[in-house]
């Protein structure tokens, strides 16, 4: 499409409204680094934003981090969603094994995230295990929620084509809980892993830097190394690359499960 | 995709129905209570073990005493943090923080949520930019603000601020975008002037919104809290946490968590209190 063409479609739909604002908020950001910027070491221009972008691009620093952190988070969320899938699978088919333990991991749930890193990092040091265990801990509340609920609340009409056809337990799991339970559980997937991204660039930023003494890598960690050199450009990059995986992530994610779950996508 | 209520359910099942039906009122409370006492014990169960793991570990030193205090002395410092006063006025400086932040945000998040929801060209000019911006997770943010506004308590404030803004804006919004077209032609019918439909059509509909927004925005300020004072601050719950770990006293850490999971749990329960109070009526009329 050319850009007169995509001009054409903006004007039409009324979305360059949405374009207004950031784009003042550049244009003030650009005149006021050509008129020199406040002298302040915190302020830095649009250029030399775009310098460090492709110096840590150039380099290899932040594809490198990125391609860190993304494995990571999805390393870590794979681990915690499987635990929870199969904990969640455990309470959500036994009542016995609900009462007895959906207190105990609700009790823990409200422990806030990255109060965990603490006591785990006491138990684990401070390698890559500890940045593994609390991102896989992040993902296995929301998988364990949903695939809990996805289960239990599987229509007692499909329970009885179940015993109508006869199958055995593993039957009935295989056939008609799990598919049932599948919008929920894939919704629960999806909430896990953009939680677990949230818990890598965590994990990244606050372990394995400053006091504690570890191989810093990823982009949590290329954001710490920025604001302790005080290198503003730095950071606003690394935010900028956080939003801009961010946005491709969700899309990604969301294309997926709506993929994997198409059948159920009929008006309501 | 809802399905049936548990309720409902049992309120199907014949031997409900019987029950019911026989008005044997007493025996279901009597039942009721023995079955409640018996959820009781099978939810005490796991959390008993894991203490009796824990006391076993730590009393036979199976684990260094320095990664695994054992539980009276955890108890100890319990007591002794609370004796002392020190864990209240830790919980004090936070819990003003989080109000703080709560304030700034929440009231701003309500404010952009309200406009964008009652005028289409504010939302045209304005919802992309919020969205790009809180594409970022806090934690993103915090490098920026740290290097903008230092590492003191403007800081904190902001960074919950930014946390609480998201939740009531988005709540808000929908809440404006729900309101029954019905009730809109009631306002125009009654000619009721501009602030009085707010005040009287839109606002009710739109309060149960705001309060889940509110109750949303609580418990990731809450999380933003405890994350920013852990990494910049010198006093408030999160600090005495991040201490305890460096001065390797896990008890203090073990109480410090214990206590971040209670209040976390309180505040929910009490905005969740509120909701249903402020809100009942919504349940008992008619749906639009």
């Amino acid at each position: 499409m050319s850009a007169s063409l995509v001009g054409a479609s903006l004007a039409q739909s009324g979305r360059w409204r949405g374009l207004v604002l950031p784009g003042a908020l550049l244009l003030v950001w650009v005149a006021v680094a050509a008129g020199g910027g406040p002298k302040s070491a915190v302020f830095v221009s649009p250029g030399a934003v775009l310098a460090a972008a492709r110096e840590a691009i150039e380099s290899g620093d932040l594809p490198g981090a990125a391609g860190a952190t993304l494995l990571r988070a999805f390393l870590g969320w794979s681990i915690g969603s499987a635990a929870g899938f199969a904990l969640g699978l455990l309470l959500g088919l036994s009542a016995w094994s609900r009462r007895a333990a959906a207190p105990t991991l609700h009790g823990a749930r409200q422990i806030a995230l990255f109060a965990w890193i603490p006591l785990l990092s006491a138990w684990l040091g401070n390698g890559e295990a500890m940045k593994i265990a609390l991102i896989a801990l992040s993902g296995f509340f929301p998988v364990l929620l949903h695939v809990e609920a996805g289960c239990r609340d599987v229509p007692q009409p499909y329970r009885e084509v179940a015993r109508l056809f006869a199958f055995d337990r593993f039957g009935e799991i295989a056939f008609v809980i799990l598919p049932a339970a599948a919008p929920t559980i894939i919704s629960g997937l999806e909430l896990a892993f953009a939680i677990a991204w949230i818990g890598t660039i965590g994990a990244e930023y606050l372990i394995g830097t400053g006091y504690m003494n570890a191989s810093p890598d990823g982009i949590g960690a290329f954001l710490a190394g920025a604001r302790e050199n005080a290198r503003m450009d730095l950071v606003v990059v690394g935010i900028l690359s956080l939003a801009l995986i961010g946005f491709v992530l969700d899309r990604a994610v969301v294309l997926a499960s709506r993929r994997a779950v198409a059948w159920r996508r009929q008006p309501q | 995709m809802t399905i049936a209520p548990v309720e409902y359910r049992q309120r199907l099942s014949p031997a409900f129905a019987w029950r019911w039906w026989a008005g044997a009122a007493a025996t279901h409370a009597a039942a009721g209570l023995r079955r409640r006492a018996g959820l009781a014990a099978t939810a005490l169960l796991l959390p008993v073990l894991i203490v009796a793991v824990w006391w076993v570990a730590a009393r036979y030193e199976l684990v260094a005493p320095q990664i695994l205090p054992a539980p009276p002395l955890v108890w100890a410092t319990a007591l002794d943090l609370i004796g002392s006063g020190q864990l209240q006025s830790e919980l004090a400086v936070s819990l003003l923080r989080l109000a703080a932040g709560l304030a700034v945000g929440g009231t701003l998040g309500l404010l952009v949520g309200l406009v964008m929801g009652l005028s289409r060209t504010a939302e045209a000019y304005l919802s992309p930019t919020v969205r790009a911006v809180w594409l970022v997770p806090s934690l993103g943010w915090l490098p920026f603000f740290m290097l903008l506004f230092g590492i003191g308590e403007a800081l904190k404030v902001v960074l919950i601020a930014k946390a609480c803004f998201l939740p009531l804006m988005i709540n808000s919004f929908d809440g404006v975008r729900n309101v029954s077209p019905k009730h809109r032609e009631v306002a125009r019918m009654l000619e009721l002037g501009p602030f009085d439909t707010l005040r009287f059509v839109i606002w009710p509909s739109v309060l149960p919104h705001v309060l889940t927004g509110f109750r949303l925005s609580l418990s990731k300020g809450w999380q933003v809290l405890i994350l920013v004072e852990m990494i910049a601050s010198a006093a408030g719950i999160g600090y005495l946490m991040t201490w305890g770990r460096k001065s390797f006293q896990l008890d203090i850490v073990i109480v410090t968590m214990v206590l971040i999971g209670a209040v976390g749990w309180l505040l929910d329960r009490a905005a969740l209190a509120v909701q249903t109070r402020a809100t009942a009526w919504a349940s008992r009329s008619a749906a639009p």
